[in-house]
């Protein structure tokens, strides 16, 4: 007896497998799966611009379903999907990702406390993170948004795990230290 | 209210949340149309462009001018032999004048190519041209251009 083969109880791994076998319907489901967080990955990355992003994100689709037949088993899907999302990224903002913008107030700091109304909190930590300079930005925005693990991430940029690690604690350094200007409002 | 990691993490996630809510995702299909294989559209594309230029073959065919109409009529002088009924009208006004010679005859008769006169009319033919054997010129070979 022939048992349906229900797809969204596959994981990404085994849908791509299929989809590298010719299943548009496994891909469809990736999709599925996927498009809505990664459109909304290129909006903060890409300064707001929903039709950009919503370009990006289908030519990233795109380029997957071309370089499908390249899938190999053991490859992480998210971090494949996310590497060519990086990469369309890092061309549209040309060289700017590569630039650190070393603050070495922020570096030193350790432990900043921050002390805000939870009420203005969303509000704040929006702005905050709108002006939160390249290259900080893309690894929090991959890290804590995305949720993508440290060895993910350092495969995706090409960087050392200790650079990407040491970037994301300055990350929230800066973040923190940006939220101190809300305080008392 | 102190504000550690943890807080922040859990409201990036909340924006993140928030934001892709909102956002407009086309459906997959939207983008990436049925994938056809490229011979299902070659074949019958071949098919329909051989079966118009068929038809317009044929329909241009049909409307150039035949080639027998580029040829100009050519009528050649044939070097006409006095027939005997000729030769008859002329003894008679012979006749007449010699026997009158202060009456002339007003009008002598000629025999012209007439509907009514079949022999005439196939001995003294229309020409053109001047005769083959005269210039050597094949004027019924030339073409107009």
């Amino acid at each position: 007896m022939l048992i349906p083969l229900r797809l969204s109880t596959q994981t990404d791994e085994q849908l791509m497998q299929r989809a590298t076998r010719g299943s548009d319907r496994a891909f469809e489901e990736l999709y599925n799966r996927y498009a809505r967080r990664l459109q909304g990955f290129f909006v903060r990355r890409l300064g707001n611009d929903a039709d950009l992003a919503a370009d990006f994100m289908h030519d990233t689709f795109l380029r997957l379903y071309a370089a499908r037949e390249k899938y190999h088993e053991g490859c992480n899907f998210r971090a494949w999907l996310y590497t060519i999302a990086y990469n369309l990224c890092k061309n549209h903002l040309r060289n700017q990702l590569a630039v650190v913008h070393e603050d070495k107030e922020v570096a030193d700091s350790q432990n900043i406390e921050v002390d805000i109304d939870e009420g203005i909190l969303h509000e704040a930590l929006l702005d905050v993170l709108r002006s939160l300079p390249e290259p900080y930005a893309m690894l929090f925005s991959l890290h804590y948004e995305e949720e993508l693990t440290i060895p993910q991430i350092a495969q995706i940029t090409d960087l050392p795990e200790g650079t990407v690690k040491s970037r994301l604690h300055k990350a929230m350094n800066i973040i923190k230290q940006n939220l101190k200007q809300y305080e008392n409002r | 209210m102190k504000i550690d990691n943890q807080d922040i993490i859990r409201t990036a996630q909340e924006l993140r949340d928030e934001e892709n809510r909102q956002l407009h995702v086309s459906p997959w299909n939207h983008h990436h149309r049925v994938h056809i294989p490229t011979w299902l559209v070659a074949i019958p594309a071949a098919a329909i462009i051989g079966f118009v230029l068929g038809i317009w073959t044929q329909a241009s065919s049909q409307t150039d001018t035949p080639q027998t109409a580029l040829v100009d009529t050519v009528y050649i002088k044939e070097p006409a032999m006095p027939s005997l009924q000729d030769s008859v009208i002329q003894d008679c006004s012979a006749a007449v004048q010699t026997s009158d010679a202060s009456t002339p005859i007003a009008s002598t008769p000629v025999a012209r190519p007439t509907a009514t006169n079949p022999s005439a009319k196939g001995r003294l033919l229309p020409s053109s041209g001047r005769s083959v054997a005269e210039d050597h010129i094949r004027y019924d070979l030339l073409v107009r251009n």
